[in-house]
């Protein structure tokens, strides 16, 4: 799972990975190798655990960062982080593989199948200082409550699923995910959009 | 509809619930369902405020995850692919929307009728309606239908309705959600203005007829109670090559 009881130097960490995608967007290299090193290995890991095989998993990765060097320009720090840009990209580009691997009778560039790729710009505002508020809530959050959201946000399971697997009564899941969720909730507001 | 008359008017504005943001972040929704949760955002702040809640915890969720080794070239192969486009010598080049959008766009300027209407719509959808030719179909007297996305038993479609027509009597084999885009309905239970979101259960008949004045389009999709498949599902068995 993963580690979220981050040190110190998180919020210091997410100011930089934003600054290296500006970077990228410039065009420099060296930042990009620095994002690519530090993403890329994640991304995989996120497609792994969803059960894609490590060569599938790699391609993929290597394409969601191919996406990151040519869309760098239109991220935007003000209204997502680096980190919640690329799991944007990496989730759409594994829906946008899936989709193309069921469905071979359809065009894979097919463009009422290609998700919406980015966040429209008026939707989102203030992001990365959100998103250091969030990540301490996250690190305040009890274990289980963690392991909870992990499995719904990041693994995708259903709440019945995960009651399976961690042996716990549906009810239970669902109001330990509630509660954990409204804690994280309180750090949101309408202003953030 | 699955209200009754005399249920409270918070009903006609349904929430999807929480799993939904969960399912939407992780990637596991289907992509009617998703179509649908990205619309409604469009019309309720609690919606969108909820989905960019979950991206954002996925994305603290990534930044922490343990990391899978790459491969030793992985970011060599990545830059020789950058150095060839920038050569020019590229590849297919950027699979985005661009060119798609211009081949949408064109052929929706044949249905000019509909184009206005269509523009008016909120912006997944347009685009999506653009993109896919405008081709509305005849479904009955003063009633069209444009399908937009099918995946398995998952479709979501939009629904055009002429003042005071409505689609025929109907059940479902699954929930349907019908999220009103412009102009209202009456399914007989209950009324359904813009933005509204109506979830019919299965068993459930009704005939949603659009009130007199003005045109009504609505989004439907029919899906499962959670639209998604889970870990085990289409994206697992597409990704993972099982069955």
């Amino acid at each position: 799972m993963a580690d979220l009881k981050l040190g110190t130097g998180a919020a210091e960490a997410r100011a930089t990975h934003d600054s290296l995608v500006e970077a990228t967007a410039r065009q420099d290299r060296e930042a990009f190798a620095t994002l690519f090193n530090f993403f890329a290995p994640r991304v995989k890991s996120y497609l792994l655990r969803l059960n894609a095989d490590d060569a599938l998993a790699e391609e993929i990765a290597q394409e969601v960062m191919l996406t990151v060097w040519r869309k760098a320009s239109q991220f935007d720090r003000s209204q997502a982080s680096a980190s919640t840009w690329i799991f944007r990209i990496a989730r759409n580009k594994r829906i946008d593989v899936a989709r193309r691997l069921s469905k071979p009778a359809l065009e894979p560039g097919e463009p009422a199948l290609l998700p919406p790729d980015l966040q429209a710009p008026d939707e989102a505002a203030h992001a990365s200082a959100r998103d250091v508020r969030v990540h301490a809530a996250l690190k305040g959050l009890p274990e289980e409550q963690l392991r909870l959201l992990q499995l719904a946000f990041f693994d995708g399971l259903s709440h019945s699923e995960i009651a399976e697997r961690l042996g716990m009564p549906l009810g239970t899941v669902k109001s330990r995910l509630r509660l954990a969720f409204d804690k994280l909730r309180k750090h949101f507001s309408v202003e953030d959009l | 509809m699955a209200q009754k008359r005399d249920q409270t008017a918070a009903m006609t504005h349904q929430s999807l619930g929480d799993e939904i943001f969960s399912a939407y972040a992780a990637g596991t929704l289907s992509a009617p369902m998703q179509l649908l949760l990205d619309t409604q955002s469009r019309f309720d702040s609690e919606v969108a405020l909820g989905r960019s809640q979950a991206d954002a915890v996925a994305g603290l969720m990534l930044e922490t995850a343990p990391p899978a080794a790459m491969g030793e070239d992985a970011l060599a192969q990545v830059l020789a692919v950058i150095d060839a486009e920038e050569a020019g010598a590229g590849e297919a080049g950027p699979r985005d929307a661009a060119s798609g959008d211009e081949k949408g766009r064109k052929a929706a300027r044949l249905a000019s009728k509909a184009l206005d209407e269509l523009l008016s719509l909120p912006v997944p959808v347009r685009d999506m309606a653009l993109e896919s030719g405008a081709n509305w179909q005849f479904a009955g007297p003063g009633v069209r239908v444009m399908e937009l996305i099918r995946q398995g038993a998952a479709k979501a479609e939009l629904i055009r309705l002429e003042p005071g027509h409505g689609v025929p009597r109907h059940s479902h084999d699954c929930k349907e959600f019908t999220l009103v885009l412009c102009g209202a309905f009456h399914d007989g239970l209950a009324r359904y203005g813009k933005g509204d979101l109506s979830v019919a259960d299965p068993e459930i008949e009704h005939r949603p007829v659009a009130e007199p004045g003005e045109v009504c389009i609505a989004l439907a999709v029919t899906d499962g109670p959670l639209a998604f498949t889970g870990p085990l599902g289409w994206v697992q068995r597409a990704l993972g090559g099982m069955n």
